[in-house]
């Protein structure tokens, strides 16, 4: 299998990334190559292989327990941008 | 306009619902931050919920046994191992930028709800349900300022069990009986408190119309933002009529997401196919499978309380009631326990579901649905009932000492006894009256001797009117008869 | 440099608690000596990105007056210690090496750091590190390359090659680092120092960023065994906050420091003469050191490796290991998949770094694609594709299937061998700038490491001495999940055989 430019641009927006022209070809050219290098894969017989087998332990389960949250306005001490201890970010459309 | 067939003749919809409920615990699901709805934005937060860089998940055991209790209840196949997923996402207020769920391993696969629809028992299937953590919240304040949004985390990393539908629903209506349906379980379970205020319960649908008869389904838009189950039945006639039209006009349907915009009574095209998500699901490398053994579901199973349906059979069955009855009195678990004790007491149950149907609910609306908060205790309720039973007091004074009772919260014998509110039955109170009645009427009295039968019905009503509605009727009846019919005899008193 | 500082920064770690709790050594003159040092050497390494000498004076100070009150200051007493900076420390910045993250103060403490401030370590900085941990050289830093201690032309190796350079030059007397595909035993081989990649789920992961969740272990370096043995006790065991963290008990490890004697180190004979290490039997991958790119000098010092655990009464016998370029393939696409997730959460929202762009979407792409280096992006854009609709079987879950083969055919490998050696690095330190234009190169720098990673088992890099060009060069030892304690052993035993060179003064010589 190979990669496009397409494919490129369809990633970035998936991944909220932006390039350049240059650096899409330089993305095309090397993702190919780790794939080209991954074909080796295809050798391995993993007939039958169920990868989300447990082997017994399950996730651990805490205890239905309640602990103080941070104080008002660490949380958003941090932040790029803050109003009246909420995150402020550009508009974004309802919903999702 | 030809006079064509109506549209929905025509065609029929196909519905299925995602109903995301809340479940109630103390903790959020991943983290130790309270659980509960509101609070100081960003305070009930912590590096887990906001997604800091090297913060990790642990389960909420109390999360997984709601949802084995809501498995279990469905008879549903609960799942010996489920996996959490992430479901990869970008939204300012899903802080890690994905979604901690479940996809192909859910908590509960499968599963059905006996549902009543215009009286007619129905069973809904499901698809499934999984956990997952909720998002935060999101404001778009608009006036004023520059355009931004806000956002608060407290409710990121709640849990919720979000339940999937088969395509089985046909009509709004039916979809509204399913989420009463839903949310009459999840509140019976225990595992939600079901306010819709609150965002306990959230709802998104899909639908899609197709011609009557036609077995393929055509593409299905899903609807977003449904936070009533009035909007439900809005949003999903809206779209009907909308996919139905279209259909009508020639055109295709097409698969996308809209979002119900209540102000408008309408929906929008939130999303087309082409923008649709790729989620890119795999599973947490944070947490590890979820085992579930036997134990746990028997005793999630054995934890069970009788079910809303069960508790409908069991009426109609030990109390002899009408299914309509059963119904309204198991609406909810606090109520079908009122009923109860109330039929216990009075030894009546169909006598007690009037009472109950007729003037307890009354007082439930009253104090917004609490059945707690009602002042009548049921108790209490039963004795009156069965004080009209036993002829003690007549079921009109009982109406008063019902009052009586709401007011004061005094227990019925009292109520009787300070008030003189026994009923008369004979002797020589009841002659007294009569006599009185009588004496004071001379006019229908004459009547009755010229062979007016009818002025008999009327001077028992004034023996009832004089006694305050004290006298047991079948006495006054008799007392006045023998009266009359003495006089007609020709003696004289 | 003066003597005096130069014989303090000396001290190897493991004897640090023992001199300082016998009160012939105060922590806080190893504090300013190692702050003394850091100022003075590190403008040209790079291994820090943030010191905290004020803070190790006080951690020192708190140190010596439990000494003095006669109260245990705990088994890592005033060992300085330097942590990767992709481990996160309250109050003090944690970038993981990353613009996007350049002036992140946490508002917590990763577990390990809890742990070694309980047991008395000195906490002297955070330490430079390939973006988010991905890379091979410490070049994909955000903000500088470390230079490696033995030649400043050299890479330090990655990508914890801040810690692994920091030991080495004598900065710290310990190291936290984090091996998500050799990321702490590379570094190590090429800076000359041990390090070790416990077992999955030994050490706790809270606090630890993220590249790639189930391949991720924090692990340590050190100049000595004794030393590394203290680190590994202090910050193993059970955590309830990483519900990858095993729940069971960490056994002791021969030589924790406190007692050469104790029965257990290799050295008091306890090897050869009562057993468990003398059986022990070591596989070994002839076939490997023929694999391309494999420096000769590399191939012989793992086979003299061999030839000293044979005389020491080891039984060595020939293995076949799985294909390194199998490793290297599922390697790439699971650590990219995870990596691809885990990195979403930088957005310009609630911590970081925000650059403004048209809309929500626009300050999304311009703080992600301006906050994050080119082989970041590289990697979420191949994690990106594995995941995505139509590609997912053929790369993310046939790499985990042949992931869960990998594991089984380790399984059944160590039912013959109790440990099996290798080579750490096919070379010593490549220069600075060779492969960063190149990423399968460079990826190829893990050919031998990330197996360990795949199955999850413990691995270690001994140091073997130098090349013909000065460089150090290193061997490698795993062994089944939670059995640490027989790295140890035959670490302790490859160590006695070997003179290791004296330790670098990088720069001292122009001075």
């Amino acid at each position: 299998m190979s990669i496009s430019r397409g494919e490129i641009e369809h990633l970035a927006s998936l991944a909220h990334l932006e390039f350049s022209e240059e650096e899409i070809g330089g993305m095309v050219r090397d993702l190919n190559r780790i794939l080209d290098y991954v074909e080796c894969l295809e050798q391995v017989d993993v007939e039958g292989i169920d990868p989300a087998s447990s082997g017994g332990a399950g996730t651990p389960l805490r205890e239905d327990r309640v602990l103080p949250g941070l104080d008002p306005g660490e949380a958003t001490g941090g932040a790029p941008m803050a109003e009246r201890d909420l995150f402020k970010v550009p508009p974004a459309i309802e919903g999702e | 306009m030809s006079t064509a067939t109506p549209l929905h003749e025509k065609y029929e919809a196909v519905i299925g619902l995602e109903v995301h409920v809340q479940l109630r615990t103390r903790s959020k699901i991943f983290c130790a931050c309270p659980a509960e709805y509101g609070g100081r934005p960003n305070t009930r937060v912590c590096p887990v919920c906001l997604g800091h860089p090297g913060a990790l998940p642990v389960l909420n055991r109390e999360v997984v046994t709601h949802a084995l209790r809501f498995g279990t209840a469905v008879n549903s196949d609960v799942a010996g191992l489920s996996v959490f997923a992430r479901k990869n996402y970008f939204y300012p207020d899903l802080p890690k930028g994905y979604q901690i769920s479940q996809y192909s391993r859910p908590v509960v696969d499968g599963g059905r709800v006996p549902f009543l629809h215009q009286g007619e028992p129905r069973e809904l299937r499901l698809v499934r349900a999984h956990l997952e953590e909720d998002a935060g919240k999101s404001f778009h304040p608009e006036a004023g300022r520059e355009a931004a949004t806000l956002v608060d985390l407290n409710r990121s990393g709640v849990p919720l069990l979000e339940i999937v539908t088969e395509p089985d629903l046909r009509t709004p209506g039916e979809a509204h009986a399913v989420l009463e349906r839903l949310r009459q379980l999840v509140v019976y379970l225990e595992i939600c408190d079901g306010n819709m205020e609150e965002g306990n319960l959230r709802c998104d649908a899909n639908v899609s119309v197709r011609p009557r008869g036609q077995e393929a389904l055509n593409p299905k838009t899903e609807i977003k933002n449904l936070n009533s189950f009035r909007n439900v039945s809005r949003a999903l006639e809206w779209e009907i009529k909308r996919q139905g039209r279209l259909l009508e006009e020639g055109g295709d349907l097409e698969q996308a997401t809209r979002l119900w915009d209540a102000s408008e009574g309408r929906t929008r095209v939130m999303r087309s196919k082409e923008d649709a998500h790729d989620y890119r699901y795999f599973p947490d490398p944070d947490l590890l499978p979820l085992v579930i053994d036997r134990d746990w579901i028997d005793s999630a199973l054995g934890s069970l309380p009788e079910l809303p349906w069960e508790k409908e059979r069991r009426f109609v069955e030990e109390f002899s009631l009408p299914l309509e009855d059963a119904v309204i009195l198991t609406d909810s678990r606090e109520g079908a326990d009122y009923f109860e004790t109330v039929a216990g007491a009075a030894g009546d149950p169909r006598m007690a579901a009037n009472w109950v149907m007729n003037e307890v609910l009354h007082l439930v609306k009253e104090s917004e649905g609490k059945w707690s908060d009602v002042p009548v205790n049921p108790g209490n309720l039963g004795r009156m009932i069965r004080m009209i039973q036993s002829g003690t007091i007549s079921g009109k004074i009982g109406k008063s000492v019902f009052a009586e009772m709401a007011g004061s919260g005094k227990a019925p014998e009292a109520i009787v006894k300070e008030q003189g509110l026994e009923q008369i039955q004979g002797g020589d109170e009841l002659q007294r009256v009569v006599d009185e009645a009588l004496a004071s009427n001379p006019g229908p009295l004459e009547d009755y001797l010229n062979g007016k039968e009818s002025a008999l019905q009327f001077l028992i009503g004034q023996v009832m009117r004089i006694t305050g509605g004290r006298a047991n009727p079948q006495a006054a009846r008799s007392a006045v008869k023998k009266v009359l019919e003495d006089r007609r005899g020709g003696k004289t008193p | 440099m003066n003597s005096r500082e130069r014989a303090l920064v000396s001290i190897p770690a493991g004897e640090i608690p023992g001199r300082i709790r016998s009160g012939e050594l105060r922590a806080r003159d190893l504090a300013e000596a190692v702050a003394a040092r850091i100022e003075r050497l590190d403008p040209e390494l790079g291994a820090f990105l943030a010191t905290t000498p004020q803070q190790a004076r006080q951690e020192a100070d708190r140190v010596d007056e439990g000494v003095e009150n006669g109260k245990s200051p705990g088994p890592l007493a005033g060992i300085p210690v330097a942590i990767k900076d992709n481990i996160v420390t309250a109050g003090v910045p944690t970038t993981a090496g990353s613009r996007i993250l350049e002036g992140h103060v946490p508002v917590y403490e990763a577990t390990v750091v809890e742990r070694l401030r309980r047991a008395g370590a000195v906490l002297v900085g955070k330490t430079n590190l390939d973006e988010f941990g991905m890379g091979s050289s410490t070049e994909n830093s955000g903000f500088r390359s470390t230079r490696n201690p033995w030649n400043p032309d050299r890479v330090s190796g990655g990508s914890s090659g801040g810690s692994a350079a920091a030991v080495a030059a004598r900065m710290a007397g310990l190291a936290l680092g984090s091996d998500t595909g050799g990321s702490v035993r590379q570094p190590a081989a090429l800076c000359g120092v041990y390090g070790l990649k416990p077992t999955y789920g030994r050490v706790s992961r809270y606090g630890l960023i993220a590249f790639a969740s189930s391949l991720d272990q924090i692990g340590g370096f050190s100049r000595d065994l004794p030393g590394l043995a203290l680190l590994y006790q202090a910050i193993s065991g059970h955590d309830e906050r990483d519900s990858t963290s095993a729940d069971r008990a960490v056994e002791p490890v021969p030589g924790d420091g406190l007692s050469r004697g104790d029965g257990l180190w290799p050295g008091d004979g306890a090897l050869s003469e009562s057993g468990s290490g003398a059986s022990l039997r070591v596989g070994f991958a002839e076939s490997f050191l023929a694999h391309e790119g494999v420096q000769p000098e590399v191939a012989e010092i793992t086979r003299k490796a061999g030839r000293i655990l044979s005389s020491a009464g080891l039984e060595v016998q020939d293995i076949e290991l799985p294909d390194p370029e199998i490793g290297i393939a599922s390697y790439y696409l699971l650590a990219t998949a995870e990596a691809s997730s885990n990195l979403a959460r930088y957005d310009g929202v609630r911590y970081g770094n925000r650059a403004s762009g048209e809309g929500l979407e626009g300050m999304y792409r311009a703080t992600r694609s301006r906050g994050f280096g080119a082989e970041v992006k590289r990697r979420i854009m191949l994690g990106t594709y594995v995941l995505s609709s139509g590609y997912y079987d053929a790369y993310y879950l046939r790499a985990q299937k042949v992931r869960a083969d990998l594991r089984h055919r380790f399984q059944r490998l160590f039912e013959s061998v109790d440990v099996i050696l290798l080579p750490t690095s096919p070379t010593s330190a490549f220069p600075l700038g060779e492969r960063v234009d190149d990423p399968m190169q460079m990826y190829l720098a893990d050919v031998f490491t990330v197996f360990a990673n795949l199955t999850g088992i413990p691995g270690i890099s001994i140091p073997m001495g130098l090349d013909d060009g000065g460089l150090p060069v290193a061997v490698q030892v795993l062994a089944p999940a939670w059995r640490e304690d027989n790295l140890f052993a035959v670490a302790g035993v490859i160590a006695d055989a070997v003179q290791l060179p004296a330790w670098p003064d990088p720069g001292e010589e122009v001075r």
